[in-house]
Protein backbone atom coordinates (compact mmCIF):
# COMPACT_ATOMS: atom_id res chain seq x y z
CA UNK A 1 0.00 0.00 0.00
CA UNK A 2 2.77 2.38 1.01
CA UNK A 3 4.63 1.59 -2.18
CA UNK A 4 1.51 2.32 -4.22
CA UNK A 5 1.10 5.72 -2.53
CA UNK A 6 4.79 6.53 -3.05
CA UNK A 7 4.43 5.59 -6.69
CA UNK A 8 1.44 7.91 -7.05
CA UNK A 9 3.35 10.85 -5.52
CA UNK A 10 6.29 10.26 -7.86
CA UNK A 11 3.91 9.99 -10.79
CA UNK A 12 2.12 13.24 -9.94
CA UNK A 13 5.36 15.21 -9.35
CA UNK A 14 7.36 13.91 -12.28
CA UNK A 15 7.76 16.22 -15.30
CA UNK A 16 5.69 15.51 -18.36
CA UNK A 17 8.68 16.00 -20.67
CA UNK A 18 12.46 15.91 -20.37
CA UNK A 19 14.54 18.50 -22.25
CA UNK A 20 18.23 18.24 -23.03
CA UNK A 21 18.72 22.02 -22.50
CA UNK A 22 16.60 24.83 -21.08
CA UNK A 23 19.14 27.70 -20.81
CA UNK A 24 21.10 29.22 -23.71
CA UNK A 25 23.91 31.76 -23.56
CA UNK A 26 24.91 33.75 -26.65
CA UNK A 27 27.90 36.04 -26.25
CA UNK A 28 29.27 38.75 -28.52
CA UNK A 29 26.79 38.06 -31.27
CA UNK A 30 26.20 40.40 -34.18
CA UNK A 31 23.47 43.02 -33.94
CA UNK A 32 20.06 41.77 -35.09
CA UNK A 33 21.59 38.43 -36.05
CA UNK A 34 19.34 35.34 -36.23
CA UNK A 35 20.18 32.30 -34.10
CA UNK A 36 18.69 28.82 -34.19
CA UNK A 37 18.89 26.50 -31.21
CA UNK A 38 17.54 22.96 -30.98
CA UNK A 39 15.91 21.66 -27.84
CA UNK A 40 15.72 17.85 -27.73
CA UNK A 41 12.84 16.39 -25.75
CA UNK A 42 11.41 13.09 -24.57
CA UNK A 43 7.78 12.66 -23.51
CA UNK A 44 7.94 10.98 -20.12
CA UNK A 45 4.31 11.43 -19.08
CA UNK A 46 3.20 8.06 -20.42
CA UNK A 47 0.35 9.74 -22.28
CA UNK A 48 -0.27 12.05 -25.22
CA UNK A 49 0.51 15.73 -24.54
CA UNK A 50 -0.87 19.00 -25.88
CA UNK A 51 1.67 21.83 -26.24
CA UNK A 52 1.34 25.56 -26.88
CA UNK A 53 3.50 28.61 -26.45
CA UNK A 54 2.39 30.91 -23.66
CA UNK A 55 4.87 33.77 -23.35
CA UNK A 56 7.97 35.32 -24.90
CA UNK A 57 10.04 38.40 -24.20
CA UNK A 58 11.95 38.53 -27.47
CA UNK A 59 11.43 38.33 -31.20
CA UNK A 60 11.52 34.52 -30.96
CA UNK A 61 9.80 31.59 -32.56
CA UNK A 62 9.65 27.99 -31.46
CA UNK A 63 8.82 25.27 -34.00
CA UNK A 64 8.40 21.51 -34.14
CA UNK A 65 9.03 19.87 -37.48
CA UNK A 66 8.91 23.28 -39.13
CA UNK A 67 5.55 24.25 -37.64
CA UNK A 68 5.40 27.10 -35.11
CA UNK A 69 3.91 26.21 -31.74
CA UNK A 70 0.42 27.74 -31.56
CA UNK A 71 -0.58 30.19 -28.85
CA UNK A 72 -4.34 29.74 -28.53
CA UNK A 73 -6.09 27.23 -26.30
CA UNK A 74 -7.73 24.59 -28.44
CA UNK A 75 -5.12 24.77 -31.20
CA UNK A 76 -2.35 22.96 -29.28
CA UNK A 77 0.18 20.74 -30.99
CA UNK A 78 -0.02 17.08 -29.98
CA UNK A 79 2.95 14.78 -29.21
CA UNK A 80 2.55 11.07 -28.45
CA UNK A 81 3.55 9.21 -25.36
CA UNK A 82 7.24 8.31 -25.31
CA UNK A 83 7.96 10.47 -28.41
CA UNK A 84 11.53 11.80 -28.81
CA UNK A 85 12.09 14.80 -31.07
CA UNK A 86 13.40 18.35 -30.90
CA UNK A 87 12.07 21.90 -31.03
CA UNK A 88 13.85 24.61 -32.96
CA UNK A 89 14.05 28.03 -31.34
CA UNK A 90 14.80 31.04 -33.51
CA UNK A 91 16.06 34.12 -31.76
CA UNK A 92 16.65 37.56 -33.30
CA UNK A 93 19.36 39.45 -31.40
CA UNK A 94 18.80 43.04 -30.36
CA UNK A 95 21.04 45.66 -31.95
CA UNK A 96 23.14 46.45 -28.89
CA UNK A 97 23.76 45.69 -25.27
CA UNK A 98 22.96 42.75 -23.03
CA UNK A 99 19.80 40.69 -23.19
CA UNK A 100 18.02 38.25 -20.89
CA UNK A 101 14.91 36.78 -22.52
CA UNK A 102 12.78 33.69 -22.42
CA UNK A 103 10.14 31.70 -24.26
CA UNK A 104 7.74 29.58 -22.27
CA UNK A 105 5.50 26.70 -23.31
CA UNK A 106 2.63 24.97 -21.59
CA UNK A 107 2.37 21.18 -21.68
CA UNK A 108 -0.91 19.46 -20.72
CA UNK A 109 -1.57 15.72 -20.34
CA UNK A 110 -4.41 14.84 -22.69
CA UNK A 111 -5.93 12.28 -20.33
CA UNK A 112 -4.70 13.36 -16.88
CA UNK A 113 -4.96 17.13 -17.52
CA UNK A 114 -1.67 17.54 -15.60
CA UNK A 115 0.11 20.77 -16.55
CA UNK A 116 3.71 21.94 -16.78
CA UNK A 117 5.05 25.32 -17.82
CA UNK A 118 8.62 25.19 -19.15
CA UNK A 119 10.70 28.30 -19.65
CA UNK A 120 13.63 28.38 -22.12
CA UNK A 121 16.04 31.18 -21.23
CA UNK A 122 18.22 33.03 -23.72
CA UNK A 123 20.72 35.53 -22.41
CA UNK A 124 23.96 37.08 -23.58
CA UNK A 125 25.20 40.23 -25.22
CA UNK A 126 25.62 41.85 -28.61
CA UNK A 127 29.15 42.54 -29.73
CA UNK A 128 30.44 46.09 -29.60
CA UNK A 129 30.19 47.56 -33.07
CA UNK A 130 31.01 51.18 -32.43
CA UNK A 131 32.50 53.37 -29.77
CA UNK A 132 31.39 56.79 -28.56
CA UNK A 133 32.80 59.40 -26.26
CA UNK A 134 31.77 60.56 -23.75
CA UNK A 135 29.56 57.81 -22.40
CA UNK A 136 27.26 60.29 -20.68
CA UNK A 137 26.35 63.94 -21.16
CA UNK A 138 25.94 66.21 -18.15
CA UNK A 139 24.64 69.77 -18.28
CA UNK A 140 24.99 71.90 -15.17
CA UNK A 141 24.99 75.64 -14.41
CA UNK A 142 28.53 76.03 -15.77
CA UNK A 143 27.85 74.24 -19.05
CA UNK A 144 24.20 75.26 -19.49
CA UNK A 145 24.84 77.80 -22.23
CA UNK A 146 27.39 75.84 -24.21
CA UNK A 147 27.36 72.91 -26.61
CA UNK A 148 28.65 69.42 -26.02
CA UNK A 149 29.62 66.78 -28.55
CA UNK A 150 29.60 63.00 -28.70
CA UNK A 151 31.87 61.36 -31.24
CA UNK A 152 30.84 58.04 -32.75
CA UNK A 153 33.25 55.86 -34.69
CA UNK A 154 33.75 52.27 -35.71
CA UNK A 155 36.04 50.23 -33.51
CA UNK A 156 38.79 51.10 -35.99
CA UNK A 157 38.15 54.83 -35.48
CA UNK A 158 36.27 55.57 -38.68
CA UNK A 159 33.48 58.17 -38.26
CA UNK A 160 30.01 56.68 -38.49
CA UNK A 161 27.03 58.45 -40.04
CA UNK A 162 24.48 59.05 -37.29
CA UNK A 163 20.71 59.32 -37.35
CA UNK A 164 19.17 60.99 -34.30
CA UNK A 165 16.17 59.23 -32.79
CA UNK A 166 13.99 60.08 -29.82
CA UNK A 167 15.27 62.43 -27.13
CA UNK A 168 13.51 61.61 -23.90
CA UNK A 169 12.62 63.95 -22.25
CA UNK A 170 12.78 66.40 -25.17
CA UNK A 171 14.86 69.08 -23.48
CA UNK A 172 17.93 68.90 -25.72
CA UNK A 173 18.64 70.10 -29.22
CA UNK A 174 20.74 67.51 -31.03
CA UNK A 175 22.17 67.76 -34.53
CA UNK A 176 24.20 65.11 -36.29
CA UNK A 177 27.11 65.09 -38.68
CA UNK A 178 29.20 62.08 -39.70
CA UNK A 179 30.84 60.73 -36.58
CA UNK A 180 29.52 63.44 -34.27
CA UNK A 181 26.45 64.60 -32.37
CA UNK A 182 26.24 68.24 -31.27
CA UNK A 183 24.13 68.71 -28.17
CA UNK A 184 22.73 71.83 -26.51
CA UNK A 185 20.02 72.50 -23.94
CA UNK A 186 16.67 73.51 -25.39
CA UNK A 187 15.10 76.64 -23.89
CA UNK A 188 12.46 74.49 -22.17
CA UNK A 189 15.21 72.69 -20.23
CA UNK A 190 15.52 75.71 -17.97
CA UNK A 191 11.94 75.19 -16.86
CA UNK A 192 13.19 72.10 -15.05
CA UNK A 193 15.77 74.01 -13.05
CA UNK A 194 16.00 72.85 -9.47
CA UNK A 195 15.14 69.26 -10.34
CA UNK A 196 17.75 66.84 -11.63
CA UNK A 197 16.46 65.36 -14.87
CA UNK A 198 17.84 62.22 -16.51
CA UNK A 199 17.15 60.94 -19.98
CA UNK A 200 18.50 59.37 -23.17
CA UNK A 201 19.45 60.50 -26.64
CA UNK A 202 18.42 57.76 -29.05
CA UNK A 203 20.49 57.37 -32.21
CA UNK A 204 21.24 54.83 -34.90
CA UNK A 205 24.04 53.91 -37.25
CA UNK A 206 24.56 51.18 -39.78
CA UNK A 207 26.65 48.08 -39.16
CA UNK A 208 27.05 45.59 -42.01
CA UNK A 209 23.84 46.84 -43.59
CA UNK A 210 21.96 46.53 -40.32
CA UNK A 211 20.56 49.56 -38.55
CA UNK A 212 21.82 49.56 -34.98
CA UNK A 213 19.89 51.58 -32.40
CA UNK A 214 21.54 52.76 -29.25
CA UNK A 215 21.40 55.65 -26.80
CA UNK A 216 23.56 58.04 -24.81
CA UNK A 217 22.33 58.84 -21.31
CA UNK A 218 22.23 62.46 -20.21
CA UNK A 219 21.47 64.38 -17.07
CA UNK A 220 20.58 68.03 -16.56
CA UNK A 221 21.40 69.52 -13.17
CA UNK A 222 20.50 73.20 -13.23
CA UNK A 223 19.99 75.09 -10.03
CA UNK A 224 16.79 77.05 -9.59
CA UNK A 225 17.48 80.77 -10.16
CA UNK A 226 15.26 81.43 -7.14
CA UNK A 227 15.07 78.93 -4.32
CA UNK A 228 11.55 78.52 -2.93
CA UNK A 229 11.03 77.86 0.79
CA UNK A 230 8.93 74.83 -0.09
CA UNK A 231 9.20 72.52 -3.07
CA UNK A 232 5.45 72.45 -3.67
CA UNK A 233 2.93 75.16 -2.87
CA UNK A 234 0.22 73.09 -1.24
CA UNK A 235 -3.31 74.47 -1.17
CA UNK A 236 -4.37 71.38 0.72
CA UNK A 237 -8.09 70.72 1.08
CA UNK A 238 -9.76 73.88 -0.16
CA UNK A 239 -13.01 74.57 1.68
CA UNK A 240 -13.16 78.21 2.62
CA UNK A 241 -12.60 81.30 0.56
CA UNK A 242 -9.37 82.06 2.39
CA UNK A 243 -8.00 78.59 1.51
CA UNK A 244 -7.77 79.73 -2.09
CA UNK A 245 -4.76 81.92 -1.35
CA UNK A 246 -1.31 80.52 -0.65
CA UNK A 247 2.11 82.07 -0.65
CA UNK A 248 5.69 81.06 -1.09
CA UNK A 249 8.91 82.89 -0.36
CA UNK A 250 11.71 82.82 -2.91
CA UNK A 251 15.37 83.52 -2.35
CA UNK A 252 16.36 85.13 -5.63
CA UNK A 253 19.64 86.78 -4.65
CA UNK A 254 20.24 89.66 -7.03
CA UNK A 255 17.62 88.53 -9.51
CA UNK A 256 14.27 90.23 -9.94
CA UNK A 257 11.01 88.47 -10.64
CA UNK A 258 9.44 90.06 -13.67
CA UNK A 259 6.23 88.44 -14.84
CA UNK A 260 4.22 85.27 -15.05
CA UNK A 261 5.26 83.24 -18.08
CA UNK A 262 2.82 80.42 -17.57
CA UNK A 263 0.13 79.57 -15.06
CA UNK A 264 -3.02 77.49 -15.18
CA UNK A 265 -6.21 79.36 -16.15
CA UNK A 266 -7.67 79.06 -12.68
CA UNK A 267 -4.73 80.69 -10.93
CA UNK A 268 -3.59 84.31 -10.52
CA UNK A 269 -0.17 85.24 -9.27
CA UNK A 270 1.20 88.40 -7.62
CA UNK A 271 4.59 89.01 -6.11
CA UNK A 272 6.54 91.59 -4.19
CA UNK A 273 9.99 92.04 -2.70
CA UNK A 274 10.77 91.98 1.02
CA UNK A 275 14.44 92.74 1.70
CA UNK A 276 16.39 90.09 -0.25
CA UNK A 277 13.40 87.73 -0.57
CA UNK A 278 10.46 87.66 -2.92
CA UNK A 279 7.00 86.84 -1.66
CA UNK A 280 4.70 85.22 -4.22
CA UNK A 281 0.95 85.00 -3.67
CA UNK A 282 -0.97 82.41 -5.65
CA UNK A 283 -4.72 82.57 -5.70
CA UNK A 284 -7.35 80.26 -7.15
CA UNK A 285 -9.52 82.69 -9.09
CA UNK A 286 -11.61 80.04 -10.83
CA UNK A 287 -12.54 76.53 -9.86
CA UNK A 288 -9.70 74.13 -10.66
CA UNK A 289 -10.16 70.37 -11.20
CA UNK A 290 -11.18 68.51 -8.04
CA UNK A 291 -7.62 67.32 -7.54
CA UNK A 292 -5.13 69.65 -9.14
CA UNK A 293 -1.39 69.54 -9.60
CA UNK A 294 0.18 72.09 -11.90
CA UNK A 295 3.12 74.33 -12.56
CA UNK A 296 3.69 78.05 -12.59
CA UNK A 297 6.54 79.60 -14.51
CA UNK A 298 7.83 83.01 -13.50
CA UNK A 299 10.16 85.12 -15.59
CA UNK A 300 13.29 86.47 -13.91
CA UNK A 301 15.65 89.25 -14.83
CA UNK A 302 18.06 86.55 -16.04
CA UNK A 303 16.85 85.95 -19.56
CA UNK A 304 15.80 82.40 -20.31
CA UNK A 305 16.06 81.35 -16.66
CA UNK A 306 12.52 81.19 -15.31
CA UNK A 307 11.48 79.96 -11.87
CA UNK A 308 9.22 76.97 -11.72
CA UNK A 309 6.77 76.47 -8.88
CA UNK A 310 4.66 73.39 -8.38
CA UNK A 311 1.19 73.69 -6.91
CA UNK A 312 -1.20 71.03 -5.66
CA UNK A 313 -4.46 70.76 -3.81
CA UNK A 314 -7.93 69.35 -3.63
CA UNK A 315 -11.26 71.14 -3.88
CA UNK A 316 -13.59 70.05 -1.10
CA UNK A 317 -16.08 72.88 -1.38
CA UNK A 318 -16.38 75.72 -3.87
CA UNK A 319 -18.91 78.48 -3.53
CA UNK A 320 -19.10 81.65 -5.55
CA UNK A 321 -17.54 84.67 -3.94
CA UNK A 322 -20.90 86.40 -3.41
CA UNK A 323 -22.33 83.31 -1.76
CA UNK A 324 -19.89 83.41 1.09
CA UNK B 1 -5.24 96.98 41.67
CA UNK B 2 -6.00 95.81 38.15
CA UNK B 3 -3.61 92.92 38.63
CA UNK B 4 -5.48 91.70 41.66
CA UNK B 5 -8.80 92.02 39.90
CA UNK B 6 -7.50 89.81 37.12
CA UNK B 7 -6.38 87.23 39.66
CA UNK B 8 -9.78 87.33 41.38
CA UNK B 9 -11.72 86.88 38.16
CA UNK B 10 -9.44 84.02 37.20
CA UNK B 11 -10.34 82.09 40.35
CA UNK B 12 -14.00 82.24 39.38
CA UNK B 13 -13.16 80.65 36.08
CA UNK B 14 -11.08 77.79 37.38
CA UNK B 15 -13.23 74.92 36.24
CA UNK B 16 -15.02 76.49 33.32
CA UNK B 17 -14.59 78.94 30.48
CA UNK B 18 -14.49 82.42 32.07
CA UNK B 19 -17.91 84.07 32.11
CA UNK B 20 -18.59 86.37 29.21
CA UNK B 21 -15.93 84.74 27.00
CA UNK B 22 -18.44 84.00 24.24
CA UNK B 23 -19.59 87.60 24.24
CA UNK B 24 -15.97 88.64 24.22
CA UNK B 25 -15.44 86.58 21.08
CA UNK B 26 -18.30 88.38 19.36
CA UNK B 27 -16.93 91.73 20.44
CA UNK B 28 -13.65 90.83 18.86
CA UNK B 29 -15.09 91.42 15.40
CA UNK B 30 -14.78 95.06 16.29
CA UNK B 31 -11.66 94.67 18.37
CA UNK B 32 -8.74 96.89 17.53
CA UNK B 33 -10.76 99.10 15.21
CA UNK B 34 -10.08 102.28 17.19
CA UNK B 35 -6.29 101.96 17.01
CA UNK B 36 -6.64 100.43 13.55
CA UNK B 37 -8.27 103.61 12.29
CA UNK B 38 -5.32 105.64 13.59
CA UNK B 39 -2.72 103.33 12.04
CA UNK B 40 -4.54 103.07 8.68
CA UNK B 41 -3.55 106.53 7.36
CA UNK B 42 0.01 106.07 8.64
CA UNK B 43 0.34 102.99 6.46
CA UNK B 44 -1.10 104.73 3.43
CA UNK B 45 0.59 108.10 3.58
CA UNK B 46 3.42 107.77 6.06
CA UNK B 47 3.44 108.46 9.77
CA UNK B 48 3.07 112.00 11.06
CA UNK B 49 4.10 113.12 14.51
CA UNK B 50 0.52 113.75 15.60
CA UNK B 51 -0.60 110.32 14.42
CA UNK B 52 2.19 108.65 16.37
CA UNK B 53 1.27 110.55 19.51
CA UNK B 54 -2.40 109.68 19.08
CA UNK B 55 -1.62 105.97 18.71
CA UNK B 56 0.63 106.22 21.77
CA UNK B 57 -2.21 107.84 23.71
CA UNK B 58 -4.60 105.09 22.68
CA UNK B 59 -2.21 102.39 23.89
CA UNK B 60 -1.63 104.29 27.12
CA UNK B 61 -5.36 104.59 27.64
CA UNK B 62 -5.58 100.84 27.20
CA UNK B 63 -2.88 100.41 29.89
CA UNK B 64 -0.21 99.31 27.40
CA UNK B 65 2.65 101.56 28.53
CA UNK B 66 5.38 99.75 26.59
CA UNK B 67 3.50 100.14 23.33
CA UNK B 68 2.67 103.75 24.19
CA UNK B 69 6.34 104.47 24.90
CA UNK B 70 7.27 102.94 21.57
CA UNK B 71 5.04 105.34 19.65
CA UNK B 72 6.17 108.37 21.69
CA UNK B 73 9.78 107.46 20.91
CA UNK B 74 8.93 107.23 17.22
CA UNK B 75 7.35 110.69 17.43
CA UNK B 76 10.53 112.05 18.97
CA UNK B 77 12.52 110.64 16.08
CA UNK B 78 10.61 113.01 13.82
CA UNK B 79 11.16 115.93 16.20
CA UNK B 80 13.51 115.23 19.09
CA UNK B 81 12.53 118.43 20.89
CA UNK B 82 8.81 118.05 20.60
CA UNK B 83 7.43 119.13 23.96
CA UNK B 84 4.27 117.03 24.12
CA UNK B 85 6.06 113.91 22.96
CA UNK B 86 8.84 114.43 25.50
CA UNK B 87 6.33 114.90 28.31
CA UNK B 88 4.34 111.89 27.29
CA UNK B 89 7.41 109.71 27.10
CA UNK B 90 8.67 110.89 30.47
CA UNK B 91 5.27 110.16 31.96
CA UNK B 92 5.05 106.71 30.49
CA UNK B 93 8.62 105.90 31.47
CA UNK B 94 7.74 106.66 35.06
CA UNK B 95 4.68 104.46 34.71
CA UNK B 96 6.77 101.59 33.31
CA UNK B 97 9.37 102.08 36.04
CA UNK B 98 6.63 101.88 38.68
CA UNK B 99 5.21 98.81 36.99
CA UNK B 100 8.62 97.15 36.86
CA UNK B 101 9.22 98.06 40.49
CA UNK B 102 5.91 96.54 41.43
CA UNK B 103 6.70 93.40 39.46
CA UNK B 104 10.10 93.15 41.12
CA UNK B 105 8.48 93.50 44.53
CA UNK B 106 6.03 90.75 43.69
CA UNK B 107 8.90 88.60 42.49
CA UNK B 108 10.89 89.20 45.66
CA UNK B 109 7.87 88.55 47.84
CA UNK B 110 7.03 85.44 45.89
CA UNK B 111 10.59 84.17 46.37
CA UNK B 112 10.68 85.07 50.07
CA UNK B 113 7.21 83.95 51.10
CA UNK B 114 6.64 81.28 48.46
CA UNK B 115 3.38 83.07 47.80
CA UNK B 116 1.36 82.03 44.73
CA UNK B 117 -0.69 85.24 44.70
CA UNK B 118 2.46 87.31 44.17
CA UNK B 119 3.62 85.09 41.35
CA UNK B 120 0.17 85.47 39.77
CA UNK B 121 0.58 89.22 39.95
CA UNK B 122 3.92 89.05 38.15
CA UNK B 123 2.33 86.82 35.52
CA UNK B 124 -0.54 89.25 35.10
CA UNK B 125 1.86 92.13 34.44
CA UNK B 126 3.68 90.08 31.81
CA UNK B 127 0.47 88.94 30.17
CA UNK B 128 -0.97 92.39 29.97
CA UNK B 129 2.12 93.63 28.17
CA UNK B 130 1.58 91.03 25.45
CA UNK B 131 4.10 88.52 26.78
CA UNK B 132 1.65 85.65 27.17
CA UNK B 133 4.30 82.92 26.90
CA UNK B 134 6.32 84.46 29.70
CA UNK B 135 3.15 84.79 31.83
CA UNK B 136 2.25 81.13 31.31
CA UNK B 137 5.80 80.13 32.12
CA UNK B 138 5.60 81.99 35.46
CA UNK B 139 2.28 80.34 36.29
CA UNK B 140 3.60 76.88 35.40
CA UNK B 141 6.56 77.58 37.64
CA UNK B 142 4.22 78.61 40.47
CA UNK B 143 2.13 75.46 40.05
CA UNK B 144 5.28 73.33 40.13
CA UNK B 145 6.91 75.07 43.09
CA UNK B 146 3.82 75.61 45.23
CA UNK B 147 1.74 72.48 44.74
CA UNK B 148 -0.37 73.21 47.85
CA UNK B 149 -1.40 76.65 46.67
CA UNK B 150 -2.26 76.25 43.00
CA UNK B 151 -5.92 77.26 42.79
CA UNK B 152 -5.19 80.85 41.92
CA UNK B 153 -2.44 80.00 39.44
CA UNK B 154 -4.56 77.35 37.70
CA UNK B 155 -7.45 79.78 37.42
CA UNK B 156 -5.28 82.49 35.95
CA UNK B 157 -3.63 80.04 33.59
CA UNK B 158 -7.02 78.89 32.34
CA UNK B 159 -8.00 82.51 31.64
CA UNK B 160 -4.76 83.27 29.85
CA UNK B 161 -4.81 80.12 27.76
CA UNK B 162 -8.33 80.89 26.58
CA UNK B 163 -7.48 84.49 26.00
CA UNK B 164 -4.32 83.60 24.06
CA UNK B 165 -6.33 81.11 21.97
CA UNK B 166 -8.92 83.76 21.16
CA UNK B 167 -6.17 86.18 20.22
CA UNK B 168 -4.51 83.53 18.06
CA UNK B 169 -7.79 82.74 16.28
CA UNK B 170 -8.61 86.37 15.72
CA UNK B 171 -5.13 87.19 14.42
CA UNK B 172 -5.27 84.16 12.11
CA UNK B 173 -8.55 85.36 10.66
CA UNK B 174 -7.29 88.92 10.24
CA UNK B 175 -4.09 87.65 8.61
CA UNK B 176 -6.13 85.70 6.04
CA UNK B 177 -8.29 88.73 5.35
CA UNK B 178 -5.25 90.95 5.02
CA UNK B 179 -3.60 88.55 2.57
CA UNK B 180 -6.73 88.55 0.41
CA UNK B 181 -6.90 92.34 0.55
CA UNK B 182 -3.19 92.53 -0.30
CA UNK B 183 -3.70 90.29 -3.33
CA UNK B 184 -6.71 92.31 -4.54
CA UNK B 185 -4.99 95.65 -3.94
CA UNK B 186 -7.71 96.72 -1.49
CA UNK B 187 -5.25 98.90 0.36
CA UNK B 188 -7.61 100.96 2.54
CA UNK B 189 -9.27 97.87 3.90
CA UNK B 190 -5.92 96.16 4.26
CA UNK B 191 -4.40 99.09 6.14
CA UNK B 192 -7.27 99.02 8.61
CA UNK B 193 -6.85 95.25 9.07
CA UNK B 194 -3.14 95.77 9.63
CA UNK B 195 -3.87 98.43 12.24
CA UNK B 196 -6.27 96.10 14.02
CA UNK B 197 -3.64 93.37 14.03
CA UNK B 198 -1.16 95.77 15.64
CA UNK B 199 -3.73 96.71 18.24
CA UNK B 200 -4.73 93.13 19.09
CA UNK B 201 -1.37 91.40 18.76
CA UNK B 202 0.63 94.35 20.12
CA UNK B 203 3.01 94.07 17.20
CA UNK B 204 3.73 90.35 17.33
CA UNK B 205 6.17 89.14 14.70
CA UNK B 206 3.55 86.99 12.94
CA UNK B 207 1.43 90.10 12.29
CA UNK B 208 4.41 92.13 11.19
CA UNK B 209 5.36 89.44 8.66
CA UNK B 210 1.95 89.63 6.97
CA UNK B 211 1.93 93.44 7.04
CA UNK B 212 5.30 93.41 5.28
CA UNK B 213 3.85 91.09 2.64
CA UNK B 214 0.93 93.50 2.25
CA UNK B 215 3.38 96.34 1.62
CA UNK B 216 5.52 94.25 -0.76
CA UNK B 217 2.51 93.49 -2.93
CA UNK B 218 1.36 97.10 -2.90
CA UNK B 219 4.61 99.06 -2.80
CA UNK B 220 3.15 102.14 -4.46
CA UNK B 221 0.23 102.47 -2.08
CA UNK B 222 1.56 101.36 1.28
CA UNK B 223 4.30 103.39 2.92
CA UNK B 224 7.36 101.26 3.43
CA UNK B 225 8.83 103.47 6.15
CA UNK B 226 5.63 103.18 8.21
CA UNK B 227 5.76 99.40 7.89
CA UNK B 228 9.40 99.37 8.94
CA UNK B 229 8.50 101.56 11.91
CA UNK B 230 5.74 99.16 13.00
CA UNK B 231 8.09 96.20 12.45
CA UNK B 232 10.21 97.38 15.37
CA UNK B 233 7.24 96.87 17.69
CA UNK B 234 7.80 93.11 17.61
CA UNK B 235 10.76 93.63 19.92
CA UNK B 236 8.40 94.62 22.74
CA UNK B 237 6.53 91.33 22.76
CA UNK B 238 9.70 89.27 22.80
CA UNK B 239 9.92 87.89 26.31
CA UNK B 240 13.50 88.76 26.98
CA UNK B 241 13.33 92.30 25.61
CA UNK B 242 12.40 95.53 27.28
CA UNK B 243 12.82 94.21 30.81
CA UNK B 244 15.00 97.13 31.59
CA UNK B 245 12.66 99.71 30.10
Amino acid sequence: MLLMLLGLVVYVDSPLMDFDQEQFVLTDIKPASLHEMSVGFHVTAGETLKIRRVQKTCPCEITLNGVALPESVGTEMVVSADERDYFVMRFRAPTFGEFDDYVSIKVVGKDSAREDVVRFGIRGNVMTTAKWEPQEIVFDDASADGKQAVTLTTLEGKPLPIKIGEIDPPILTVTAEPGKMNIALSPNAFELAGVETNGDIGFSYTFEGQSVWSSVPFSVKLSNPCVPDSRVVIFGRVREFSDRLQNVTLDCGDLELKSVLRAPDYLSVRHGKIDDKVIVYLRLTARPPKRFSDEVLLETSLEGRPVRLKIAGQIVSWQSEGGE
Amino acid sequence: MKVFLICASAIAGLAQMPPGMMELQKDRDEEGVAIGRLIQPMLMKGATLDQLLNVGDMFLGDDRPHQAAFFYKQALRLDDKHKRATEKLDHVKKHIAALNKKADEYRRKAEADQNAADMCSVAAIEFHQGRSEEALHILDDAIKRLPNDVVQAYGLKSTYVHSAQLEHDLLSRLEKELRLAAFDGRVEEGALLAGRMISIGLGKQRSIDVIREFQALNPEKIDRAAVELLSQMSEITKASAQKGE
